[in-house]
Parts: C-alpha cells; sequence; structure tokens
C-alpha cells in the first residue's frame, strides 16, 4: 500500500513541475570546395571579312570594307601563351585565286593583357583573366590579281 | 500482534503524511530539455559558370550541401552563417568576393528556397536542409586552384 503510494508521488512530482529549457547550441560546418583547373578558352565573337586593295593585289581585313576577326581568349592561370597560324591558301576560292599567293596574320589585344601587334606565329604569354584579341589576315598575289569570287581562309587561333 | 500492526499503521500514515507535506512545499525542477543533432549528410561542391566570375554549388556541375536537422523534446531555432571568404584559395581567389547562401527545407518544417539567414524555427521532428553557396567575384576571374568556403548551421 505504501509503495504503491509512493509510485504515485513520483509520478505525480513529474507531472507537476515539468517545464521547459532551451538548450546549448549545436553547431555544424558545412564545407563548400572547388577545384578550378588551368585552362584558356578562346571564343570566336566575330568573323573577319577581306576586303581588296585598290589594285587587287591585295585581300586584307586591314583594307578599306574589311573586317578583322576577334577571339577572347579567358585564362584561369598564368600558364597559357596565344598565337595564330597563318595559313597557305584559301580553302575557298576562284580559279587561279591561290596562285602566286602568301599569307600574313597579325593580332593585338587588350584586357587583362595588352598586346601590341603582332605576327601569328609569335606566341604571347597571356595575363588570367579575359584578353580580347584581334586578329588581321592579308592574302597578297606576288603576281596577277585576285579574280572575282569567294575567297575563304581560316586562321587557327591556339591558347597552350 | 494487533498493537504492533496498529503502530505500524500509524507510523506507515505518518511517514506518508509528512513525505506528501514535504512535496508539496518542495519547488521542483524538472525540464523537457529541447535536443537538437545536426549531421552534415553532404559537403557542396562549387562550379565555375564560363566567365569563371561566379563559384556556385547552383552552377552546372555543383552541387548543395544537406543537413540533416533532428529536434526532439522542443522546438528550435535554426541559423546559418555563411562565409565572408574563403578559408582555402589561391592568390587572388579572395580578392573581390562576396557571398550568398540560401537554403531550403523538407521534412518537418518545410521552408521554401530564402535567401535570409535570420534565425528560424524548427519544429519537432528531421528537417533535411540543403544548402546553395555562392560565390561573386565583382572583378576578375577565379583563378586556377582549390577553393574552400564554410557554411555555418546552429541550432538552439
Amino acid at each position: 500500500m505504501i509503495r504503491r503510494h509512493f509510485a504515485f508521488l513520483k509520478i505525480f512530482i513529474i507531472i507537476l513541475f515539468v517545464s521547459h529549457r532551451p538548450v546549448q547550441a549545436v553547431t555544424a560546418n558545412l564545407q563548400f570546395t572547388a577545384n578550378i583547373t588551368g585552362a584558356c578558352i578562346l571564343t570566336v565573337t566575330t568573323n573577319g571579312i577581306l576586303a581588296p586593295n585598290a589594285g587587287y593585289t591585295v585581300l586584307s581585313s586591314s583594307e578599306i570594307g574589311g573586317v578583322p576577326a576577334t577571339v577572347t581568349a579567358l585564362t584561369t592561370s598564368g600558364a597559357f601563351a596565344f598565337s595564330a597560324s597563318t595559313p597557305s591558301s584559301f580553302t575557298t576560292a576562284p580559279t587561279g585565286g591561290n596562285t602566286n599567293l602568301s599569307f600574313a596574320t597579325n593580332y593585338s589585344g587588350v584586357g587583362t593583357t595588352i598586346i601590341p601587334s603582332t605576327p601569328g606565329a609569335t606566341p604571347t604569354t597571356l595575363n588570367l583573366g579575359v584578353t580580347v584579341i584581334t586578329l588581321n589576315l592579308a592574302g597578297t598575289k606576288s603576281t596577277g590579281v585576285f579574280p572575282a569570287g569567294s575567297y575563304q581562309a581560316d586562321v587557327t587561333a591556339t591558347c597552350e | 500482534m494487533k498493537a504492533i500492526m496498529a503502530r505500524r499503521s500509524i507510523r506507515s500514515a505518518a511517514f506518508l503524511a509528512a513525505l506528501a507535506s514535504a512535496v508539496a512545499a518542495t519547488p521542483c525542477a524538472a525540464q523537457i530539455v529541447g535536443i537538437c543533432t545536426l549531421l552534415v549528410t553532404s559537403g557542396g561542391t562549387l562550379a565555375p559558370n564560363t566567365a569563371y566570375t561566379q563559384l556556385s554549388s547552383a552552377n552546372s556541375g555543383g552541387s548543395p550541401g544537406t543537413v540533416n536537422a533532428t529536434v526532439i523534446g522542443a522546438a528550435m531555432t535554426l541559423q546559418l552563417t555563411g562565409p565572408s571568404n574563403f578559408t582555402s584559395a589561391p592568390s587572388g581567389g579572395n580578392s573581390n568576393v562576396s557571398f550568398a547562401t540560401q537554403y531550403s527545407a523538407t521534412g518537418a518544417t518545410v521552408i521554401a528556397s530564402t535567401g535570409s539567414l535570420a534565425p528560424r524555427t524548427i519544429a519537432l521532428g528531421l528537417t533535411f536542409l540543403s544548402i546553395n553557396l555562392t560565390a561573386t567575384k565583382s572583378s576578375g576571374i577565379f583563378p586556377a586552384g582549390s577553393y574552400a568556403a564554410d557554411v555555418t548551421v546552429s541550432c538552439s
């Protein structure tokens, strides 16, 4: 009988005097990680247009009516150098368009790397960030003139 | 024998009365304690945007961090604190950088995606937190290298 009363009292005490109490803060650190690899990303923003000189012996993006090509180089490290190839012939040309022909490519840059006009084959180390590169191409005939027709030549920009 | 039983009965009754009296007069501080446990189930992964001006777990290739919050006893308060800089970064990685933390919750407590880091009450039970972190450069790009940043989740 007495034991039963004690048991009742214990329950009674617990029920009567419970209350809420906040606890100490618990924290967790959630880590976010990234690994960016060294990269150079080239994006052709504008294709070039060649225009003839008055004597029709030169087709160049620097002539009046011509438009240079533009390439954006984005580098995530300073270990990359830019250069541009010089074509040996037009990929598309009318008959006689590719005879007695030589090409010259040059480029310049603005942005994180300032590049003065530089021959295409000469590499330029790029600084980290975005460099906007302007490319000019000129095809010159040592003999004769460029006949009427459509011409196309490709310059390969390289970042390595 | 009857006298002995009577004395025992009287002593027991007196003891019980005294005990009841003591209990009634004694303030007791038994408490329900709110308990919160936080379990980081996956760390986040940041990926660059195409311009390399942003590193975010919401970008393609990134993944949010996830935390499970278990609350028992009483509702608790949850709070997130975003980083002010990377804890590790290559040279130049921490310059011109600002951070934004965004999170959402499902489970016992549902929270729509929010960038507000004000304290929030979370209910009893298991709540699943999904946390995104974005670092943005106001100038320049994120250079190559390894980056780490912490978001602190607090439950109190």
